[in-house]
């Protein structure tokens, strides 16, 4: 009976550890009550994974919370408000983009800055908004490096279309000014069209399709947004174009891309460390609160240039999320 | 291989097992109490957050409404009831950020608590001006149209961040439910290999129970169940299986003990009885012999009178018969006198073999003159062993039987020829007695070999069979009587004695240890 007594003690106590066990697994890892160091808001155009797993690391290492605001399509208004939300909301530190061409964005940042709230630009600048810091690429070098790229892939012969967002922003500007100012010494790189599809898919395909059918002798084309970057790929196919036979480069690295990349569809693809740009902007704002740096700054980040030879799997998992939580508007 | 459980009982292995039983009952309805207190706690602090979170946006939009109605009015008890509505939201948000509901909620929570904070002060921007302006200007209405209109603003991005709240709470409470699902799904799981591994563990230990203690009460009742229908000597003992309990083992010992106590006493009892009854045949014999004894001493009584009274007769015949002149009569009655005494005074005795084949020679002297010429006597003799022992009247009564069953019908051509002969190769002394009477036939001579083999029976026709015995009996295995006949042709019988001749020092002669010495009865009136 001593023996069986035992055994069922052994039984309940480790029924009583596995139990508490699977309690302690199960319970919800967010859990969280303590007062946060820092209080940062990410507005973020679109979702941003890659950015947001920078911001994560960073919150992470240095305390910090880091909201994160995002969109399912390019909206500078919502963009706008969601600052603004920020800014009554008393946060320690506001993250966006300034990619803007209605100057929406500006005047929000200008608010932020009004309540003395720290505004860090990310991925596209906007100088005049009063924002403290700006983490990114140099848009001008990007198109150089672009231009480049382009010439050697054609050997300096091609009849070019220009893909851009919006012209009247100024990063998307920059690229250009920069593209063209590699490609000009060469007398038979001729641009031929630029045109601003604004993000907007549906108009992305219609407007490379137009360019496509309207634009004879078309060699190349240099795009500068991402959306349409992530589709040039797929309707150059549709429209029956082989691969290389149009040489494209671009900006960002999706699945896609790396995928046009590999096949030959794309020359070049200028991107962008995004996740270390994430981290830098949150460690910036945690230094700025702390009187490390000063009140404004600009960190312009190096670009890579991803050829058809792209690492993609290794890049693929410096840029893996942990499935960040993104307050979606 | 018994277990010796020193403490081991009945009472205390089911008492165990009832305690066990219970125990672990009561675990497990603890268990299932405190999982459902568990899931009722969780829905508890559930609804709470729910309930929290719309008593906020509830008041929040009634603050609204009163700092809309304020901003018309300028009544201060508005403003009082907003400031005292204010306060309690606050206390609302600081209990919902107390919930824990998830990192991302509480960050919401303190960006709502900041931004409720942002619209106070708005509020409190149009009370300042309100009060500061005695008299509402068309310029002060301005700036505190301007104050709630950012007021609005605030309010817009409180209730649009409410939404958020409220999606949030929604997807954390989702999300804690559905690891309060898998956790209990574990907790239920756990539960049953619980149960599983009390009902495996306790079927085993009422297994065990049944071998220890079930098993031998039900050997036990088989095994007394053939008491009454069988023989006791049939009745199986109780097989001790391993682990039967101790009180079991004991109850089987003594049992079995019991068993064989009564077997051996049954036995003894059998054994008694025909122990008993073979006392009773053994006297029953004894009396027998002892009759058959008394027979005998009154026939050798008989025959101590008797053979005086034949010799007075047979001298005074033979006197007679010398006083008349009549030889042959004296002749015949003194060859009779000569075997009467013989007969008389070697009965049962070892004699020489030319003793034996002397009074052989009175026998066939008497059987002549009663045959004449009917009958032809003959002896072959080999007279180089006749000094070997045998025993007496063995050849006698072969003569006799060869008289009267083989030549004694025959009238005429008649022959009883006696040749001994000595076989120094094998060392034995044959002695043939043969006539060429009515022999045998196979069926008759089978029945003649049959009672020589089964010699030693007392009986009145074992003339032959009595021979054979006593030669086997004085000469051991080695010796042989045969006896051979042909149907009308006659009949031989051969005594095959083993002798030592002295000056070969071969093997042969002397009687066998074992009978020397003894004293053979015979029966001489019933032969064959």
């Amino acid at each position: 009976m001593g023996g069986t007594i035992k055994k069922y003690s052994l039984l309940i106590a480790a029924n009583f550890l596995l139990m508490a066990a699977i309690d302690v697994y199960y319970r919800p890892s967010e859990d969280y009550s303590g007062n946060l160091a820092y209080r940062f808001t990410f507005v973020c155009p679109l979702r941003w994974e890659s950015v947001a797993a920078g911001m994560a690391a960073a919150d992470e290492a240095l305390g910090c919370d880091t909201k994160l605001v995002g969109f399912e399509n390019l909206n500078e208004s919502l963009q706008a408000e969601e600052i603004r939300k920020a800014v009554y909301a008393n946060v320690d530190g506001i993250i966006t983009s300034g990619y803007d061409t209605e100057g929406e964005i500006a005047d929000a940042v200008a608010d932020a800055r009004d309540e003395g709230i720290p505004v860090v630009l990310v991925e596209s600048d906007l100088p005049e908004s009063g924002r403290n810091c700006y983490i990114g690429m140099d848009h001008e070098a990007a198109g150089e490096t672009a231009g480049a790229s382009l010439v050697k892939a054609t050997d300096g012969r091609a009849r070019i279309g220009i893909l851009v967002s919006d012209l009247s922003d100024i990063n998307q500007a920059e690229r250009v000014k920069g593209f063209c100012s590699a490609t000009e010494a060469y007398e038979e790189m001729e641009i031929v069209e630029t045109l601003a599809c604004e993000s907007d898919r549906m108009k992305i395909r219609k407007l490379v399709g137009q360019m496509l059918e309207e634009t004879p002798g078309l060699d190349a084309i240099y795009c500068t947004d991402e959306i349409a970057s992530a589709m040039l790929g797929s309707i150059l196919e549709d429209a029956g174009y082989k691969p290389g036979e149009i040489r494209v480069v671009c900006f960002g690295m999706e699945e896609s891309v790396y995928e046009y990349l590999r096949e030959g569809w794309y020359s070049a693809s200028i991107l962008l460390d995004r996740c270390e740009t994430g981290r830098q902007a949150v460690a910036w704002l945690r230094d700025y609160l702390n009187g490390r740096t000063g009140e404004e700054d600009v960190i312009l980040m190096d670009t890579e240039t991803a050829g058809p030879d792209f690492d993609f799997s290794s890049w693929e998992a410096s840029v893996e999320t942990d499935g960040e939580v993104w307050n979606l508007q | 291989m018994k277990t010796k459980r020193k403490n081991g009982s009945i009472k205390r292995l089911l008492l165990g097992f009832l305690i066990e039983t219970v125990a672990i009952s009561l675990f497990l309805v603890l268990i299932s109490i405190s999982l459902y207190m568990l899931m009722r706690e969780e829905d508890r602090r559930t609804s709470d957050q729910m309930l929290f979170l719309n008593d906020f946006y509830t008041n929040l939009e009634e603050i609204n409404r009163d700092v809309y109605t304020y901003t018309l009015e300028g009544d201060e008890q508005i403003y009082r009831k907003i400031a005292d509505a204010s306060i309690e939201n606050r206390s609302l948000l600081s209990r919902l950020a107390d919930l824990n509901v998830s990192r991302t909620f509480y960050r919401s929570i303190r960006d709502a608590e900041e931004m409720f904070l942002t619209y106070t002060t708005c509020i409190g921007k149009i009370y300042d001006h309100s009060y500061l302006c005695e008299e509402l200007t068309v310029g002060s209405k301005s700036i505190i149209n301007r104050y709630y209109s950012e007021t609005q603003k605030v309010y817009d991005a409180l209730s649009s961040e409410f939404q958020g709240l409220y999606t949030e709470l929604l997807n954390a409470m989702n999300a804690r439910r559905d690891l309060d699902q898998k956790k209990h799904m574990l907790f239920l799981l756990d539960l049953i290999g619980v149960v599983a591994f009390v009902l495996v563990y306790q079927a085993r230990r009422i297994r065990s129970l049944t071998y220890r203690v079930i098993h031998p009460v039900q050997a036990l009742t088989e095994s007394a169940g053939t008491f009454g229908d069988s023989d006791m000597e049939v009745v199986r003992y109780v097989e001790q299986e391993e682990g039967t309990e101790e009180e079991m083992q004991k109850l089987i010992e003594v049992y079995n003990s019991m068993i064989l106590r009564i077997q051996m006493q049954i036995r003894t009892i059998t054994e008694n009885a025909s122990a008993k009854e073979r006392l009773k045949d053994q006297e029953l014999e004894n009396l027998r012999m002892r009759n058959l004894l008394k027979t005998s001493e009154l026939k050798a009584l008989q025959m101590q009178i008797n053979p005086h009274f034949l010799f007075n007769t047979l001298n005074m015949i033979s006197q007679t018969a010398y006083l008349e002149h009549s030889d042959q009569t004296v002749c015949l009655l003194d060859s009779t006198a000569r075997l009467l005494r013989y007969t008389l005074d070697n009965s049962g005795k070892a004699v020489t073999l030319a003793k034996e084949i002397e009074i052989l020679g009175h026998y066939v002297e008497l059987q002549e003159y009663r045959f004449g010429d009917r009958i032809q006597f003959e002896f072959d003799l080999d007279e180089s062993f006749h000094q070997m022992m045998v025993p007496s009247m063995i050849l006698q009564p072969l003569a006799e039987n060869a008289l009267i069953h083989g030549v004694g019908m025959k009238t005429e051509g008649a022959w009883v020829l006696i040749r001994t002969r000595y076989d120094g190769k094998n060392g034995l002394g044959i002695i043939e007695i043969a006539d060429n009477g009515a022999g045998m036939t196979e069926e008759e001579l089978c029945r003649v070999r049959k009672e020589m083999e089964e010699s030693g029976t007392a009986g009145k026709k074992i003339g032959l069979a009595n021979i054979a015995q006593r030669v086997k009996l004085f000469f051991g295995q080695r010796s042989a009587v045969e006896i051979r006949a042909v149907p009308g042709k006659g009949t031989i019988v051969r005594l095959l004695l083993p002798y030592e001749d002295e000056k070969t020092g071969e093997e042969g002669g002397g009687p066998n240890e074992e009978g020397a010495g003894k004293d053979y009865v015979e029966d001489t009136d019933s032969r064959r």
